[in-house]
C-alpha cells in the first residue's frame, strides 16, 4: 500500500512535533494510526528518524554515516582500545561498553564489578569516536603512507620507509627529520614534519605523540580526531595545524592549534574526574591547549585571533624576533577552585624548543587571579609570599645574552621582585637578574654582581614597564629603563655582568627568599602583573614602540609617564 | 583426572570469550539501527541512548538464551522496545502512549532500514556540506547542544519559535531529499 503524497507531508509534519516535543494526544493518535496501517508510512517515519538521529550524532561530533556507531567486524581480543575501555570480568565486552561512555561505565562497573580505566588522552563524552576506533579491526589495514621525504626514522616506529605500506590500527610513524604524509581510510591526510611520532588509531583517527601535524579533511571524514596528551582535536570539516610541545619533566604538553579552513572542536579535560569541556574554533582562530597534571585544576583555552583583533592594534608580538617568554593573565591561565592560579602557560609556542610555563605547586603560595583586575583585563594578584616560577631551569641561556623585559604591572613600596633568575642559592649570590622595584618606590634592573640600575618614580598604579640590557658589545654594556614607552632618566653604562641561571626563573618573588628565608615575606611582589614579555635580545626602537604600543592600547594605559622625581 | 579441572576451566575460558566476541560482534552490527529504532519510540536522543546502554547490558545476560541462526536484530528489539518504554515511563517530559501494533511497524520498518544504512550517512554528510552558511548554523544550534529544542533555539537566538520550525522542517526536508537523489543517482548503472 503506497502512502499518497498528503500522508508524507503529514506522517513529516507529525515526526517533526515528536522530536520538538509539540506533539499532542491527537496527533499521536494519528502517527500511531498511520504507522500501523501503512508500510510505507512506517518506512518514512523510520527513514525521518533516522536523518534525525544522524544529524544529532553528526553535530556531537561523532562520525556521520557509518562509523556513528561502527558496523566493521571486531576482533575483541586484538582490540587495541580494549584495555583503555572498563573490563568486563563477568565476560562483558570491552568493546561494547566502550562506545557507551560515562553512564554505562557506570552502570556497567556496578553490574560488572568492571574496574574503571579511562581513555588515555580522549575526552571519554565522544562515545562515537570511541566506538568508531574500537570498531576498527586491529589487522586491518586503515591508512597508507602516501608520502615520505628525507625521512631519518626512528628504531621505536614500527613502519619502515616504504611509501605506500598499508598501516594498521596501533601503528606507530616515529622519525627525527624529512616530511610524511599518512592518509586515512576516510580521506583524511595529515602530514608530519620531524621529529615527530605519530599513531594511526583507526580509519578516522591519529594520535599525535610529538612534532607538528597539518590535517586536511575532506567532507566525507568529517568528524576525524587527533589525540594530543594535551587535548583532543574533532575535525568539523576543515584543515588545520598541529603543534605539540612537551616540558621538560615529561608531564605537561601544551599543543598549539590554528584552523586554516572551516572548524574544529578542541575537547579538554575539565577536572580529575575526567569531564571534558569543548570549544569551537573557526578558520582564522587558534588555541592553545594544556594537560592538567594537578588535581582540582581548571583549564583555560587561549584564542589566539583576540591577540590579532584590532582592539590589540592587529598585533601579534611574536611576530618580533626573539620572544621567549610571553605570559598574559587572560589566557591559559589554569586555576584552583579557588581562583588561584597553578599554572600559567607561556604562550610563544613553536619558537621556544619547550613551554615554560610557570606554575605553583603550593595552595597558599599562588596568586590569586582576577578576572577584571586592570581596565577590564585579567591580571594576577600577589599578596605576601606567593610567586610562580618555572618547572626546571630555564632554557634560555643568559650569560652572555642582552635582554629586553616588558612588564604591565603595579606594587606597593619596597623591594619587590617581578621577574627574577638566580644563579646559585648563596646568600651573597648575585648572578641572577631581577627586575624589581626599588626600596623608594622605583623600578630597578640588576643583573649579577655589578649592574643595579635605579629609576625612581611612583609605581603604585599600573604601567607598562620595561627594561633593555644590551650585551652586545662587551666593555661598553648598558641598560635603559622605561615607562609607558618613556626612558626614565639616561642611559646607564654598566660594567660587564655574569648572569647566570642555574634556578628557575621565578615571578613574583625571590628565589633566594624562597629558598632560604621560608618564612619570610619580604623581597615578594605585593601588586598586579597582567602580561610578561621577555626577548633574548635588544629591541630596536621601532620593535621596541610596537610591543609597549601593543600593551598600552590592551590595557588601556595612559600614554604619558609618571612625573619623574 | 588430575587434568581435568583445569582443562575444563580453560575450555570454558575459550567458550566464554568466543561468546564475547561473538555478542560484540552482532551488538556492534546492528546498534546503530537499535538506536535509530529507540529514538523513534521515545523521539529523545538522551533518553535512547540511555535505554540502549541498558538493553546492551541486558543483551548480554540474556545472550545465551540467544539461538545462533535466528534473527539477532529481531530479538535485540524485543529487549531495546522493554528498555525504550521503561525510558518513556522514567522520562521527566511526558511522550506519547504508541500501541503495540505501532511498535512492531517501526521495528519491522527499522530492519528493513538497515540496508544501504551506511551509504546514507554518507551522503548526509555530504548534502550537509552543501548547505547555506546560515542553515548550517541553525543545525549546529539545533543538534549541537544536547537537548535543546526547536524552541530553544528560537529562544537563544532571540528569534520567533515558528520561524526557527519553519526553517528546521525546510532544511530536513531538502536533506531527505538530497540524500534520496544521491542514493539514486549512485545506484544509476
Amino acid at each position: 500500500m503506497n502512502s499518497s503524497n498528503s500522508h508524507r507531508k503529514e506522517i513529516i509534519v507529525l515526526a517533526e512535533a515528536f522530536f520538538e516535543g509539540t506533539l499532542d494526544e491527537e496527533q499521536a493518535a494519528r502517527l500511531d494510526r498511520l504507522v500501523c496501517e501503512d508500510a510505507e508510512a512506517a518506512r518514512l517515519y523510520m527513514e525521518y528518524v533516522e536523518l534525525h538521529g544522524e544529524l544529532h550524532h553528526m553535530h556531537q561530533n561523532r562520525m556521520p554515516g557509518a562509523p556513528i556507531f561502527g558496523n566493521a567486524p571486531d576482533n575483541t581480543a586484538d582490540d587495541p582500545l580494549k584495555q583503555q575501555t572498563p573490563s568486563a570480568p563477568a565476560g562483558s565486552s570491552g568493546m561494547v561498553f566502550g562506545w557507551l561512555g560515562l553512564g554505562a561505565i557506570t552502570l556497567a562497573a556496578g553490574l560488572l564489578a568492571a574496574t574503571t580505566l579511562w581513555w588515555t588522552y580522549t575526552s571519554v563524552d565522544d562515545k562515537s569516536q570511541a566506538s568508531f576506533a574500537v570498531a576498527n579491526n586491529r589487522n586491518e589495514h586503515v591508512a597508507q603512507l602516501t608520502t615520505a621525504t628525507d625521512c631519518c626514522w626512528r628504531p621505536t616506529g614500527n613502519v619502515g620507509n616504504d611509501v605506500g605500506s598499508k598501516l594498521k590500527p596501533g601503528d606507530r610513524l616515529s622519525f627525527d627529520s624529512g616530511t610524511i604524509e599518512v592518509t586515512h581510510d576516510s580521506g583524511a591526510k595529515v602530514r608530519l614534519v620531524g621529529p615527530a611520532a605519530y599513531v594511526v588509531s583507526g580509519a578516522n583517527r591519529g594520535l599525535l605523540e610529538e612534532g607538528d601535524l597539518s590535517a586536511s579533511v575532506p567532507p566525507e571524514a568529517i568528524g576525524f580526531v587527533i589525540d594530543t596528551p594535551a587535548g583532543q582535536i574533532i575535525d568539523q570539516g576543515t584543515e588545520f595545524d598541529v603543534a605539540l610541545h612537551k616540558d621538560t619533566t615529561g608531564d605537561a604538553f601544551t599543543a598549539d592549534v590554528k584552523v586554516t579552513k572551516g572548524a574544529v572542536d578542541i575537547a579538554m579535560p575539565k577536572n580529575v574526574n575526567y569531564e571534558t569541556v569543548r570549544s569551537r574554533f573557526k578558520d582564522g582562530q587558534a588555541a592553545r591547549i594544556s594537560s592538567i597534571q594537578h588535581s582540582g585544576t581548571t583549564t583555560a583555552k587561549l584564542d589566539l585571533k583576540n591577540f590579532n583583533s584590532s582592539q590589540d592594534g592587529s598585533f601579534d608580538p611574536r611576530t618580533i624576533k626573539g620572544m621567549r617568554i610571553w605570559l598574559r593573565a587572560d589566557a591559559a591561565v589554569m586555576r584552583d577552585k579557588q581562583g588561584r592560579v597553578t599554572e600559567i602557560l607561556d604562550l610563544v609556542g613553536g619558537s621556544n624548543k619547550k613551554a615554560e610555563n610557570f606554575r605553583q605547586e603550593k595552595q597558599n603560595s599562588r596568586p590569586l587571579w582576577l578576572d577584571r583586575g586592570l581596565n577590564g583585563r585579567s591580571t594576577l594578584t600577589f599578596s605576601g609570599r606567593q610567586y610562580l616560577r618555572l618547572a626546571d631551569r630555564s632554557e634560555l641561556c643568559f650569560y652572555d645574552e642582552s635582554l629586553t623585559i616588558f612588564v604591565v604591572a603595579k606594587a606597593s613600596d619596597n623591594t619587590q621582585y617581578f621577574i627574577s633568575s638566580q644563579g646559585t642559592l648563596e646568600t651573597s649570590d648575585q648572578t641572577g637578574f631581577r627586575f624589581t622595584t626599588s626600596r623608594d618606590c622605583g623600578l630597578r634592573y640588576m643583573a649579577g654582581r655589578t649592574v643595579q640600575v635605579i629609576r625612581e618614580f611612583p609605581i603604585t598604579r599600573h604601567n607598562v614597564l620595561s627594561a633593555i640590557h644590551d650585551r652586545r658589545i662587551p666593555g661598553k654594556n648598558t641598560v635603559a629603563l622605561f615607562c609607558n614607552g618613556r626612558q626614565l632618566g639616561q642611559i646607564e653604562p654598566v660594567p660587564d655582568s655574569k648572569i647566570e641561571n642555574s634556578y628557575p626563573l621565578t615571578i613574583g618573588g625571590n628565589p633566594e627568599s624562597i629558598h632560604i628565608y621560608p618564612d619570610s615575606t619580604q623581597n615578594f611582589l605585593h601588586g598586579d602583573l597582567a602580561e610578561i614579555i621577555l626577548f633574548d635580545r635588544v629591541l630596536s626602537e621601532l620593535e621596541q614602540q610596537r610591543i609597549e604600543s601593543y600593551l598600552m592600547t590592551r590595557y588601556d594605559l595612559h600614554p604619558s609617564p609618571p612625573q619623574l622625581q | 583426572m588430575v587434568d581435568t579441572q583445569p582443562t575444563n576451566r580453560i575450555k570454558h575460558l575459550v567458550y566464554q570469550e568466543e561468546r564475547k566476541t561473538r555478542f560484540t560482534s552482532l551488538f556492534n552490527a546492528h546498534k546503530r539501527g537499535l538506536f535509530t529504532y529507540l529514538l523513534a519510540l521515545t523521539g529523545d536522543f538522551t533518553a535512547a541512548e540511555d535505554a540502549l546502554q541498558e538493553a546492551s547490558i541486558v543483551m548480554w545476560q540474556k545472550f545465551p538464551e540467544f539461538q545462533e541462526g535466528t534473527n539477532f536484530a529481531a530479538w535485540a528489539r524485543k529487549i531495546a522496545c522493554n528498555m525504550g518504554l521503561r525510558s518513556r515511563k522514567e522520562a521527566s517530559k511526558r511522550l506519547p502512549i504508541f500501541s503495540s501494533r505501532f511498535l512492531d511497524a517501526i521495528a519491522e520498518a527499522s530492519m528493513a532500514s538497515e540496508e544501504h544504512r551506511d551509504r546514507r550517512g554518507k551522503a548526509l554528510a555530504s548534502c550537509v556540506l552543501k548547505l547555506s552558511q546560515s542553515d548550517r548554523e541553525l543545525l549546529t544550534h539545533r543538534y549541537g547542544n544536547e537537548g535543546l529544542t526547536a524552541k530553544d533555539v528560537a529562544k537563544t537566538l532571540n528569534r520567533p519559535a515558528n520561524t526557527v520550525y519553519k526553517a528546521l522542517r525546510r532544511i530536513r526536508a531538502s536533506l531527505l531529499e538530497c540524500v534520496r537523489r544521491t542514493i539514486a543517482r549512485e545506484d544509476q548503472p
